[in-house]
């Protein structure tokens, strides 16, 4: 019923924004009607083909906040199941849900590449640099051919070793004529600062941080005397660097991940020289580009601690001249919902017990002692719940604000547990009756907005490509890196084919083998519930046996898995309780006549594999949902377009007007400019697909904006004229949304 | 990395405030925009969540859900579980609970039977339905304009659970939350 009553709301306003368009000449730039709702095809009699499409006045939104999150499913997040009600419900009601907004691969690190470059994935950034932080490809491996259609690689680079090579032979630094939204804001004069939760170690009262192990420029993984071209740093290697155990994973006293932060990652942010007065980047070289006045782009004005007394986001939040046009927000590795169980503090010490905070605003809640340790969106809804309040009371956000609350990616499958919770399953109690690999499949899908209508696809760039053999087998991992699914081995001998079930020539990308036996320790005393912390519910169905405890029921099965979460009292401590049915091969509970201490699972085979698939692809990173709020949005909107990352970025070049920017000059490739971008209208990367559908006016639902009345850009009377329309029709579509509402609840 | 942090941070500040302009500069911080609800946690008990395949939504007893399924949409309505003998001496740690489910279709066709609804409890067990007695045969589906309204039981302790909803067998696009209680 909500979403019908959407359809009628974009068609109204449509004809509303069509009627602005043409009395307002100008105005056309900037709004047209588009997609919304879940049929998202535009009539073609309110069609436009204006390349800024977000439905707002030039200049409407001043400061946006990115604050982005970690590897959680859309059912994951937005279902209520993981005690995280303030992402869940509060926010939504704040401002806009996406329903449809999905990451652009797998694993973490391409989809923060691909936010603020439109840079495909490959696989050393999709396995998160976890080999070393080295360069990857060269200026003169950018590709020039082909346009902008969805199959064009144009402006994407091509690793150096060749489209699927293994992890490990591509780099991760890409070379400095690949522009970042970062250098498209320098260029136009807009301000800008990436701040990160914990960098340079934990701030913790006392507490001297001791590593470097983000010492490298722009928060890079190593010390200070590391780049990427003369001395990388060895990240496979953590513990020949003083003070670190991991450079991908979190430390006790240190939970900053480098491969969550995309500064270090563009040799157009780390090249930057302070010499340079303009924003041009033929002063500089490549696309790098220097700030509004000065300065550099890894220097401390541009990269900060997120809780700097100094430099942090508090500090700059006092007024609207210290905040800067776009804030890059990224917490650390249990704040950002990825840890299950937290190595550090994950600000529970920070609340009440009615969830109150208990120092004032713009105190480092890390001054705080933990009273648990459990990480997931349980840490990232306390982070949330300090920082949100913190932004909204700032001038900045009264006055054209945006926060916009987002995943790198959907991972892991929601029902599959990892660090998620209270994932009882849907599966069970038969032998025959198991989950299947279409939850996995899901978890890799792609979406955007071609045109105006929602694909299930993206484009899939020039190095991790997706293929099939004549088989219909997919031979290539692709974009989604078969992330969540089980493939085919590869042949070790082809004739005869070695090991059963091989496929030659298949590049496995993150695929997992199936699974071969497993010994759990375990309790359980009577009833039929054994209580393992390893059971998923993908061992729905495995069968059971025990030879330590006498007594134990033959021919029994894995059933009904439960996995509940509950606080982890230590970093140890897990977070999730997991227990299963023992039953026999129709389903039938078994009960348990003595104690059981110790099981094996059998081992499975292809067929028996509930995450074994060879042949459906796996393109993208899965469905996350997103959460925007600003006084240009409607609180508790709602849109289902699909958007991913890369209309994400083109929203923000939109926004903040890149094309307007003084960086012109022809980048070596010949493949457009920092400006420009590749269509000349200020889109870089796969943000300048055509026919790319940005945020629009189903997420700016109220174009008008709210009071605090941000001030109109000055414009002739007759493009005000329309606006008040404008305005005017969100009032009416108001009232026809709540008398549809009640209709609704009637 | 904070060597000069100071000099930045005022090159920073002059920067912005030219970026930025001077307009707002006098704008103090505290305090929330008036367009922010007041209370922004849900309260509405009328409250329609919308749940497809795709997308499977979470609900509480008595939540209408708008359930989208690629055979067609309908709403519908679980209310319970309803104990007996609430407020016996001792409290039965099991009863037979009831639920009253209304099924209103929207568009095409969707089906409904007792064995694609069913309970699962705190630690994971699971609890099939049984029609209650003397109840009419329930119609296998509903379509639009039609409305269906029946009750179901199970046997079940007291405490959390879960009533997952899987039309024609297939994934449950919609769970509610309830608790038994017998006090």
């Amino acid at each position: 019923m909500r979403i019908r009553a959407r359809r009628r709301t974009s068609v109204v306003l449509a004809a509303l924004t069509v009627s602005a368009a043409v009395v307002g000449g100008s105005v056309a730039t900037t709004t047209s009607a588009r997609a919304a709702g879940t049929s998202p095809t535009i009539p073609s009699s309110v069609q436009l083909t204006s390349s800024d499409d977000t439905g707002l006045a030039p200049g409407s939104i001043k400061h946006v906040w990115l604050i982005i999150l970690e590897n959680k499913s859309y059912d994951a997040t937005f279902s209520g199941l993981n005690k995280n009600s303030y992402l869940w419900q509060t926010l939504p009601q704040q401002g806009v849900l996406l329903k449809n907004y999905y990451g652009t691969g797998h694993s973490s690190q391409d989809n923060y590449e691909a936010l603020v470059s439109g840079q495909a994935a490959e696989e050393d950034t999709q396995e998160d640099c976890d080999k070393a932080y080295d360069d990857f490809g060269a200026n003169d491996t950018i590709i020039k051919t082909g346009g902008l259609g969805m199959t064009s690689n144009y402006g994407q680079v091509l690793s150096k070793a060749g489209a699927n090579a293994p992890d490990g032979q591509n780099g991760c630094v890409y070379p400095s004529d690949t522009p970042t939204l970062f250098n498209q804001l320098d260029a136009a004069g807009k301000t800008w600062k990436g701040y990160a939760q914990d960098l340079e170690g934990a701030m913790d009262p006392g507490e001297t941080p001791t590593t470097e192990r983000e010492g490298a420029l722009c928060g890079g993984p190593g010390t200070p005397a590391n780049n990427p071209t003369t001395n990388p740093t060895q990240t496979s290697n953590p513990t020949a660097y003083p003070g670190v155990t991991s450079f991908t994973g979190a430390q006790a006293n240190d939970q900053y991940v480098a491969k969550h932060f995309p500064f270090p990652w563009f040799h157009s942010l780390l090249d930057g020289t302070s010499t340079a007065t303009t924003g041009d980047a033929s002063t500089a070289g490549g696309a790098t580009t220097v700030p509004v006045g000065g300065g550099t782009d890894c220097d401390a004005a541009h990269i900060a601690n997120l809780d700097s007394p100094t430099e942090g986001l508090y500090h700059d939040l006092q007024s609207e001249a210290t905040t800067p046009d776009f804030s890059w927000i990224t917490p650390d590795n249990c704040s950002d919902a990825h840890d299950a169980v937290c190595k550090g503090n994950n600000l529970s010490g920070a609340f009440d017990s009615n969830g109150n905070p208990l120092a004032s605003v713009g105190s480092d809640p890390e001054n705080s002692t933990p009273i648990n340790y459990t990480g997931g969106l349980y840490a990232s809804d306390l982070f949330l719940k300090w920082y949100i309040p913190m932004i909204e009371q700032s001038p900045a956000f009264k006055d054209g604000g945006l926060i916009d609350v987002t995943f790198d990616e959907g991972n892991p499958p929601f029902t599959y547990s990892g660090n998620s919770f209270y994932n009882a399953d849907n599966y069970g109690p038969t032998a025959t009756d198991k989950p299947g690999a279409v939850a996995g499949i899901k978890a890799d899908q792609a979406g955007e907005n071609i045109d105006g209508k929602n694909v299930a696809s993206q484009p899939e760039g020039p190095n991790s490509t997706l293929s099939t053999n004549s088989a219909g087998q997919q031979l290539t991992p692709g974009d989604g890196n078969n992330a969540f699914i089980d493939r085919p081995p590869a042949c070790t001998s082809v004739s005869p084919p070695e090991p059963a079930g091989c496929v030659p020539g298949i590049v496995r990308g993150g695929s997992g083998s199936t699974p071969g036996a497993r010994n759990d320790t375990v309790t359980g005393t009577d009833g039929s519930i054994v209580t393992d912390s390893s059971i998923t519910e993908l061992d729905t169905g495995r069968a059971v046996t025990d030879t330590t405890d006498p007594g134990f029921p033959s021919n029994v099965y894995v059933g009904q898995v439960t996995d509940v979460g509950k606080t982890a009292t230590s970093p140890t401590d897990t977070a999730v309780a997991g227990s299963f049915q023992l039953v026999d091969g129709n389903g039938t509970p078994v009960t348990l006549t003595s104690p059981v201490t110790k099981i094996t699972l059998a081992a499975e085979t292809l067929t028996q594999d509930p995450l074994y698939d060879a042949t459906d692809a796996t393109p993208g990173g899965g469905e996350t949902g997103s959460v925007l709020i600003s006084p240009y949005i409607r609180p508790g909107s709602v849109s289902s377009v699909d958007y991913n990352h890369y209309s994400w970025l083109r929203t923000m070049e939109d926004l903040f007007d890149v094309s307007a920017g003084t960086d012109t000059a022809k980048l070596a490739p010949g493949v457009g400019s920092v400006s420009g971008g590749l269509d000349g209208l200020g889109h870089i990367g796969y943000a300048a697909q055509k026919g790319l559908t940005v945020f629009g006016n189903d997420v700016f639902t109220n174009p008008a904006g709210s009071t605090p009345s941000p001030a109109l850009p000055e414009a002739p009377l007759a493009i005000g004229l329309p606006l008040v329309a404008l305005a005017a029709g969100g009032t009416a579509l108001t009232v026809r949304r709540r008398r549809r509402k009640r209709v609704a609840a009637a | 990395m904070r060597a000069g942090a100071a000099a930045a941070l005022a090159a920073g500040i002059t920067l912005a405030a030219s970026a930025c302009g001077a307009s707002h500069s006098s704008s103090h911080y505290g305090g929330y925009p008036k367009f922010l609800p007041p209370s922004t946690l849900h309260t509405d008990p009328h409250h329609v969540v919308v749940a497809t395949d795709a997308q499977p939504d979470y609900a509480s007893q008595g939540d209408t859900v708008d359930v989208h399924l690629a055979s067609g949409d309908a709403l519908i309505t679980a209310v319970g579980p309803a104990t007996p003998g609430q407020g016996l001496d001792p409290e039965p740690q099991i009863s037979y609970v009831t639920w009253t489910v209304t099924v209103v279709g929207e568009k095409g066709s969707v089906p409904v039977a007792l064995r694609d609804f069913s309970a699962v409890d705190d630690v994971g067990r699971l609890y099939p339905m049984s029609p209650t007695q003397g109840e009419a045969p329930i119609p296998s589906k509903v379509t639009k304009g039609t409305k269906v309204t029946f009750a179901m039981r199970a046997q079940m302790p007291t405490g959390e659970g879960l009533l997952h909803w899987e039309p024609g067998g297939k994934l449950s696009p919609v769970a509610w939350d309830f608790t038994v209680e017998t006090d």
